[in-house]
């Protein structure tokens, strides 16, 4: 019975981490799948930067572009998990770390968007 | 009755049909010379974890697989590297190639490749993992992926989406699934076949 008992709080445990991992996963694949579109508005801005050789704002939403795509690379290369007993906390770390990642492609790609729109 | 055996006669040649077709040359023509020609993979040049120099030329008279990936990426690029070793392990024996292009070279510089491609113990000429400059990389990420995105407002995501890409011996795109669902690459893996019996032909 008592094995029972610590077999099932061992199970949920798992699937706890299980849910703590794809949600940090979740995050990454939505706001990886835009990497296509820095790629695209860069292309777009670069052209624009031959005619404004000398426009600020285009450097700027280019350098957004850039930081966004190279802070997902990073985030990808620094993402070791580490043993069972730290999981938890580490899940915890990376799903903050990977928000503000997402958060900066969103912006960086929705600026230029509108940028590009207007 | 009659009518159910005809429905099933019909039916059954349908499906013949399709599987004699060859599979399509997929992508939008282009003109080239005042002359419509379907879609090629353009020139490339890139290294290859040997360090060595791999060009369009390394393939001429094979057909290969190609796909995007990270070597550090942590959730969809193993499950289709998965994939793409259960095609390599298929082929093992066959005239088909793997080329996997990395989209990070900053950090997926040849030794970093060399050593991901150890751990799957596969190496190069069989499967090339590809390096070089960033907009060389992009740029040929885009022309495979032309024949995928059509509009201007198809998902960016190409290059984590996992695509694999089948191409044949003249540079052409004939096939393609999505590498992370093992059902869709049991298809795209008779595609392969078709492809090489038809050179063989």
């Amino acid at each position: 019975m008592l094995l029972l008992i610590g077999f099932t709080a061992c199970k949920e445990k798992v699937s706890e981490l299980e849910m703590a991992r794809k949600e940090v996963m979740e995050i990454h694949d939505k706001s990886m799948a835009e990497i296509g579109n820095i790629i695209k508005y860069r292309t777009s801005l670069d052209t624009m930067r031959v005619q404004n050789p000398d426009s600020l704002k285009i450097s700027e939403l280019i350098v957004n572009l850039n930081e966004a795509e190279e802070e997902m690379m990073l985030w990808m290369a620094n993402y070791k998990e580490p043993d069972q007993s730290e999981l938890s906390a580490f899940y915890k770390d990376q799903k903050n770390k990977i928000t503000l990642v997402a958060e900066k492609i969103f912006i960086s790609i929705n600026e230029s968007k509108k940028y590009l729109n207007e | 009755m009659n009518r159910y055996i005809l429905f099933l006669f019909i039916l059954i040649l349908l499906s013949s049909c399709e599987d004699n077709a060859p599979l399509p040359i997929l992508g939008e023509t282009e003109v080239v010379n005042g002359l419509e020609v379907p879609h090629a993979i353009r020139d490339f040049s890139f290294f290859n974890q040997d360090s060595v120099i791999i060009t369009n030329e390394n393939f001429a008279g094979n057909i290969y697989v190609a796909d995007f990936f990270f070597t550090s990426c942590p959730s969809i690029c193993p499950v289709v590297t998965k994939q793409m070793l259960r095609i390599y392990e298929t082929f093992q024996n066959q005239n088909v190639n793997l080329v996997s292009y990395t989209m990070d070279p900053k950090r997926d510089i040849p030794a970093k490749l060399k050593s991901y491609a150890e751990k799957l113990e596969v190496s190069a000429p069989k499967w090339q993992f590809l390096t070089g400059e960033k907009d060389k990389l992009h740029e040929i990420a885009a022309d495979y992926f032309s024949i995928v995105i059509e509009d201007d407002e198809a998902p960016g995501g190409f290059n984590h989406s996992g695509y694999l890409l089948l191409v044949d011996k003249n540079r052409h795109i004939r096939s393609f699934c999505i590498g992370t669902d093992e059902d869709e690459v049991t298809e795209f893996i008779k595609d392969i076949k078709k492809l090489l019996a038809e050179d063989e032909k």
